[in-house]
Order: structure tokens, then C-alpha cells, then sequence
């Protein structure tokens, strides 16, 4: 019956009791509970809840030091689920999604090339590259996407509470989203592969040499891998800072810092057997041919991602869809409101609010109130007729 | 009691305030809006459709020949003689005629072809010593295990080069010859240096250092690979900058193709020639063909190919099609964009809340 209700009281409750409903609520509601306290005896509760804020100050610091979040004030709560909240989920999401696609679109291209190398699992891409893909070509700017993307900022987020769905409703990292990654990633390894693939069945370099060979190939498919991935994350990205830009650009500059070391004649003659792709990078990427190629498979690879994202926004836009797109008109409706406000002269002493009152007895002791055991009746040599007042 | 109060006061352990760790870095929010999306689709199209048919241009002005000669006209005979491995060491030659109907103007490039021939096998790939062909004299009679079974002869004598991939060598060899009329020859001289990349030639491939001996005595200690009919120093008897390892056959064939039919260089046309300063003249041509690469057991073909290159290559009409592909195809959304905005979200109708 309490799950009827918008909100429940529960008065006069012990600290066994709190965190009972607490954990009532996890058990049969299958939610995600959060509770909030700031006495020792709220430290059950914040403990039994999947998330435990406390709030530091007049009742001391036990229910802070066994929390999750601790802040000082009870309103700052609001500041914590619907913009910090908010955003973790939001980042949380797309780096997932972007890491699952990833590693598909990596991954698969082996399979794809296994149809045509006798199924021997030869690697289609040269073997350093595999090693630094995750490690530093790229990992930084999804990195960045996870600890600071917004899509709102956190004023707007605090006016439209609706933005705070998504996330209670688990709309944006689920088992169809993740077949949506896991299909984006098939895609584009198709297209990664074939499209070089087509382009190198029949060709010659322009000077006539080496036409289509292993090494050659593989630069193209890396390349394109690392552009076409890199850019995926710049369009996920819808916070761009100078500091997401330097990721993304560093990641392929990185990359082709790397790949042109590797393949240079010095290393080389260093070590022979480790680094055998000798001027395979110098050699391949001085043909315009393949350059085309590369174009041609990253615009295909990332096309069709932005004729999605438009439809989407287009034709099933949701919360976040439409005040990004207002955005300007609704901070600009914020700003004149802050402005009232601060003419406005009147403000309230702020000074030491209770946040939380805390009690904590065993039960029992009420009756002593309510059947009048506790009130001493006075003796009589003390004033006589004190129990008796006279009737007014 | 959590950690004691810093000395400096009540807001010592205050998070900084700056931009980064208050997450107010400024920044750039883009969205796709109509504005910017449509336009960009429909330039995009057109720039494609351009570069498709500029490309598409340039691949037309290339022209080449192929033959599949594995069975052509007498080298049928060849071919049933090369079924049987105990006549390896006969030697046998075909003769294959075709002709061109427009002159070949410019650079004429030779290559032969195999189909189904898997270089991109794993195991075939690291079937080779790079450090032997590097000229390490260690790892010259020392080859490394990767090579097995084709590191050592069956009397322990090491070989030189080592692994699958030298092993299975192209060994037919081309002679092209020209008939202005029927009773006139003149033989095509074809470069048969200058074919491959300058670091392989350079660095990746190198002879052992020699000291002042001969080539072959450099070489002493090693045997030659099992399926070769000459040791690697007599690659090239005439030339020793091209005998060893640093020869060029051997270079190119060692950088592995990476698709089961793949074309390699055989030689360039020489156009120092006085007939051939502009090309290949049209008219009869035949090659004489030394025939000795077996294709049947794993059911491949062979095949000469003479073609002109462009800066974007040989006739390879694949990437000119798939830019004009692609061209229709963004034209396509672009036109399904425009509809659904005109639609749905003109003047933002979907934007109400």
C-alpha cells in the first residue's frame, strides 16, 4: 500500500526500522534506493540503501564517514541527482556503447579476412598495432567522454527535473542498445574491410610496385580503423572542450607517430624479427589511391551514424533532444530569473537550520506520558487544594 | 572523528575552484540541426560524384592485356609436364600470342599473376628469417625455427634463404618479343631493375658483407632452397648488385600479397629503346615463356599482365564505382532526411513540450 502513495512518513522509527524500509523497498520494488541522514542512528540506513548520503555538520560525522556522498546541506541533494547524477549516468553509457563498438569494429575485421586467407587467423593488422589500439590509440578521448561530457549544462538540468528519467528508466544502456553497439561494430567492419579490399583487389601503385601486398593493406585497414573510431567518439562527444579536441587529434597523431617509428628503416636493423614492416607505412601512404581508399571507408563508416542521429532527433526526439535545442531561449529564461531574483531585497536568516532531527528509544516509554504515571501528584501540605482548580 | 581539520581553516579542504575541477570548462555544444545536416549531405554527394567521375576518367585512359596462360595454346603441354613432380628438372617453353589494338602510350609495366595462391596463410607468412636476409652471418648458418621445415637440407646444411616463402619462388621467366610484320622480330627490352620499394632493396634485404670474396663465397656453408634450380648468388649472373639476396625477383616476391589472387612486377619496358620511346606500338606480339611454376595442386591459374598506370594506378574501376556509388547512396538519405525535417520537424514542430 505505501508504493500507492507519492510519499510516506514513517515517525518515531528506530534505526533497525529505517533501515528495514530501506531495504522493503530493494527487496520488493527492485529499485535503486538512495537515503539520506545525518545522525549516527541514520549510518543502518545509509549502509543498507545502494546509495548513502550523509551530511555532515550538527550531528556529528558518523553518518558521513559510512556514506557514499557527503555533503553539508539537504539541499544540495538535488544538486547531486539531477545534475551530477544525471550527467554520471549519461557519460557512464556512452563510454560503454563507444568501448563495445570499438572493439568490434577492431575485431571483426579478422573474421572477414579469414574467408580469404585459407582460415590460417592471419592477423589483418600488423601486431603492434593490435597491442597499442586499446592502449593509446583509442582510449583517451573516450576516457574524456566518460569523466566530462554534459549534454546540458547544470542549470538546465536542475529546470527540467523530466531529464532525470532517462536514467531511472535505463534507457540508454540496456540489451538492445548493446545489440545496437554490437551491430554498429559489424558495420563498420565490414565496411573497413571490403572497401579496402575492393580497392586493392586489382590495383598497382602508381609507380607500378608492389601492388596490393599484406603490409600495404594492413596500414590501410589500421587507418582507417583509427580515424573512423576516433571520429565516432568526436560525434558522440556533445561537450567539446579544448581538452576532448587535443584527445581525439593526439590519438591519431600518436598513432601515426608510432606506426611511422615502427616502420622506419632504423628499427629495423635493430630488431630485425620484431619490426618487420619496413617501410610499409612510407611506401603505402605515399599513393593518393589509398588515401581515396581511406576516405572513402571512413565517410561510409560514420555517414550513416549522422543520417541516424538526425532521424532520431528528428522524428522521436526525447527531453533531452528538445531542450538541447531550445537551449539558448531557456538559459536565457534562467538569466532573467536569477536577475529578479537578486532584486528582490528581503532574504530569510539562514542561519543554523536543523537539517534532520534524530530520536532514538526503545519503544515503551509513551505510555508513561499517556496514562499520567510520570506526573507527580503534589502532597497536600504544599498548597491543599492544588489538584482542584476552581472552575472558571 | 575523520582526519584532523587543517591548520589554515574551515575551508582548507575545499576543492579548487577552477574551471577543470568544476567542470566548467569552456566548451563547444554542437547538434545536428537541419541547418547543418542537409546542406552538408547534399555538398557531400556532389563532391563524391565529382571525384567518381574525375577517377573514373583517369581509369579509363589506362589499358591493359591479360593472358591466362596456364593452359594457353601450347602451353598445355607444359602444364601436363609440370603435373608430374619427377620431371622438375626439364625445362620447357611456350610460346603465347596476342596483340594490341591501340598503342600503349607511356610507361608499360609487366607483371605476372597467380590466382588461389594463399601468401596470406599465417604459417606460410612466418616461414621466413628476416635476420638472415638482413645479412646477419649468425642467423646465415643459423636459421631461425620459424623456417622449419625448410630451415636445414636433409643433411643438416643450412639454408639460404630460409622459410616457405623463398622456397615457393616464381621461377617462369618472360621474354617478349614484337612482329611489325610477319617476317620481322624485334625483341622488347624489359627493366628488370628498379622494381621494388627503396627500403626493401636498401635495408631490409641485405647480402652477408663480403669482404672482398665473391658472392658465392659468402655464401658458403648454405644450400640453396629445396624447390630452386640455382643457388641465390646466381640469381642474376650478370649483375652482382642484383644477385643475393638483394635480388629483385626474390625481393618481390618475399613482400607477401595479401589476397589469395594477386599480381606481382616482372619488369618495366625499357623506353630507351628507339621502337619503343612512346610505348608499346600496336600489332602482333609474342612471349616465350619458361614454364616452370606448378598451379595445379591447389588449383590455381597464371597469368601475364601488360598495362599503363595513371598517378591513381592501374585499371582498377573498383574505387571510381564505389565514389559514385556512395555519391547516390548520401544523395538517397539526403533526400529521406529532407522529407522526414519537412515532415516532422519543420519550424519545430516536434520540439513542444
Amino acid at each position: 500500500m505505501a508504493c500507492e502513495c507519492e510519499a510516506v512518513i514513517c515517525c518515531r522509527v528506530t534505526p533497525k526500522q529505517k533501515a528495514n524500509v530501506v531495504s522493503l523497498v530493494k527487496k520488493y520494488k527492485k529499485a535503486v534506493t538512495l537515503s539520506i541522514g545525518d545522525g549516527a542512528n541514520d549510518v543502518n540506513m545509509i549502509k543498507t540503501a545502494d546509495i548513502g548520503v550523509g551530511i555532515s555538520g550538527q550531528e556529528g560525522m558518523q553518518a558521513v564517514m559510512s556514506s557514499d556522498y557527503a555533503f553539508a546541506q539537504f539541499r544540495y541533494l538535488q544538486r547531486l541527482l539531477l545534475v551530477h547524477g544525471r550527467w554520471s549516468y549519461i557519460r557512464m553509457c556512452k563510454f560503454l556503447r563507444f568501448f563495445f563498438f570499438k572493439n568490434f569494429a577492431f575485431t571483426l575485421v579478422h573474421f572477414w579476412y579469414s574467408f580469404f586467407s585459407g582460415y590460417s587467423s592471419q592477423v589483418a593488422y600488423e601486431d603492434w598495432f593490435i597491442t597499442l589500439y586499446n592502449l593509446a590509440y583509442s582510449s583517451l578521448p573516450v576516457l574524456l567522454v566518460g569523466l566530462l561530457d554534459q549534454d546540458l549544462n547544470d542549470r538546465l538540468s536542475l529546470k527540467f527535473p523530466k531529464l532525470y528519467l532517462p536514467g531511472q528508466q535505463g534507457t540508454l544502456f540496456n540489451y538492445k542498445n548493446f545489440f545496437i553497439s554490437l551491430f554498429h561494430g559489424i558495420f563498420v567492419s565490414l565496411v573497413i574491410f571490403f572497401i579496402p579490399y575492393g580497392a586493392f583487389l586489382q590495383t598497382m601503385g602508381q609507380d607500378g610496385e608492389a601492388p596490393s601486398d599484406y603490409q600495404s593493406f594492413v596500414v590501410v585497414t589500421a587507418s582507417s580503423l583509427v580515424f573512423t573510431v576516433n571520429l565516432q567518439i568526436s560525434l558522440d562527444t556533445s561537450y567539446w572542450t579544448f581538452v576532448s579536441c587535443f584527445a581525439v587529434l593526439g590519438s591519431i597523431a600518436i598513432y601515426f607517430g608510432i606506426m611511422f617509428d615502427i616502420h622506419s628503416a632504423g628499427i629495423h636493423v635493430i630488431f630485425p624479427s620484431v619490426f618487420t614492416f619496413t617501410g610499409a607505412a612510407s611506401n603505402a601512404l605515399r599513393q593518393p589511391y589509398l588515401w581515396l581508399t581511406i576516405i572513402l571507408t571512413v565517410g561510409l563508416s560514420l555517414l550513416p551514424v549522422v543520417c541516424i542521429q538526425f532521424l532520431h532527433k528528428t522524428i522521436w526526439p526525447s527531453v533531452g533532444d528538445k531542450v538541447q535545442r531550445n537551449r539558448r531561449k531557456y538559459e536565457m529564461q534562467l538569466e532573467e530569473e536569477e536577475k529578479k531574483k537578486k532584486t528582490s531585497g528581503f532574504q530569510r536568516n539562514r542561519a543554523s537550520r536543523r537539517s534532520a532531527y534524530a530520536f532514538s528509544h526503545t519503544p515503551g516509554y509513551a505510555n508513561l506520558i499517556s496514562t499520567g504515571q510520570s506526573i507527580r501528584r503534589r502532597q497536600t501540605a504544599h498548597g491543599g487544594n492544588a489538584g482542584r482548580r476552581p472552575a472558571l | 572523528m575523520g582526519k584532523a581539520k587543517d591548520k589554515s581553516g574551515p575551508l582548507a579542504r575545499r576543492p579548487d575552484n577552477s574551471a577543470f575541477k568544476q567542470q566548467r570548462l569552456p566548451a563547444w555544444s554542437p547538434i545536428l540541426t537541419a541547418n547543418t545536416v542537409l546542406p552538408f549531405f547534399y555538398l557531400l554527394a556532389l563532391i563524391c560524384m565529382l571525384l567518381g567521375v574525375w577517377l573514373l576518367l583517369t581509369v579509363q585512359s589506362t589499358q591493359e592485356i591479360k593472358l591466362d596462360y596456364t593452359e594457353l595454346g601450347n602451353c598445355d603441354q607444359c602444364f601436363q609436364l609440370r603435373k608430374n613432380v619427377s620431371y622438375a628438372a626439364q625445362t620447357c617453353s611456350c610460346k603465347v600470342e596476342f596483340s594490341i589494338d591501340r598503342a600503349f602510350k607511356g610507361d608499360v609495366f609487366f607483371y605476372y599473376g597467380l590466382k588461389n595462391f594463399h601468401q596470406n596463410l599465417r604459417r606460410y607468412m612466418d616461414s621466413r628469417d628476416d635476420e638472415q636476409t638482413l645479412g646477419r652471418k649468425t642467423k646465415l648458418k643459423n636459421p631461425s625455427s620459424y623456417c622449419e621445415p625448410f630451415a636445414k637440407d636433409v643433411e643438416g646444411v643450412p639454408i639460404a634463404p630460409c622459410g616457405a616463402v623463398a622456397n615457393s619462388m616464381f621461377n617462369d621467366s618472360f621474354t617478349l618479343t614484337y612482329h611489325p610484320s610477319r617476317s620481322r622480330t624485334i625483341p622488347v627490352p624489359l627493366l628488370r631493375k628498379g622494381l621494388t620499394w627503396y627500403t626493401d632493396k636498401n635495408v631490409k634485404f641485405r647480402n652477408p658483407k663480403t669482404d672482398n670474396l665473391t658472392l658465392a663465397a659468402a655464401f658458403e656453408g648454405t644450400r640453396q632452397p629445396l624447390y630452386w634450380q640455382k643457388p641465390v648468388y646466381d640469381l642474376d649472373p650478370h649483375d652482382p648488385t642484383n644477385s643475393g639476396f638483394i635480388n629483385e625477383d626474390l625481393i618481390i616476391w618475399m613482400r607477401e600479397a595479401a589476397f589469395p589472387n594477386f599480381k606481382k612486377l616482372y619488369g618495366i619496358l625499357n623506353r630507351a629503346d628507339a621502337s619503343f620511346t612512346k610505348g608499346l606500338p600496336k600489332g602482333n606480339y609474342t612471349i616465350d615463356i619458361s614454364y616452370n611454376f606448378p598451379v595445379q595442386y591447389f588449383q590455381g591459374r597464371k597469368e601475364v599482365v601488360l598495362t599503363t598506370l595513371t598517378w591513381f594506378g592501374g585499371q582498377n574501376y573498383f574505387l571510381p564505382i564505389a565514389y559514385l556509388v556512395t555519391s547516390s547512396l548520401i544523395l538517397l538519405m539526403a533526400v529521406v532526411l529532407t522529407l522526414a525535417w519537412w515532415k516532422f520537424g519543420k519550424d519545430g514542430k516536434n520540439m513542444k513540450e
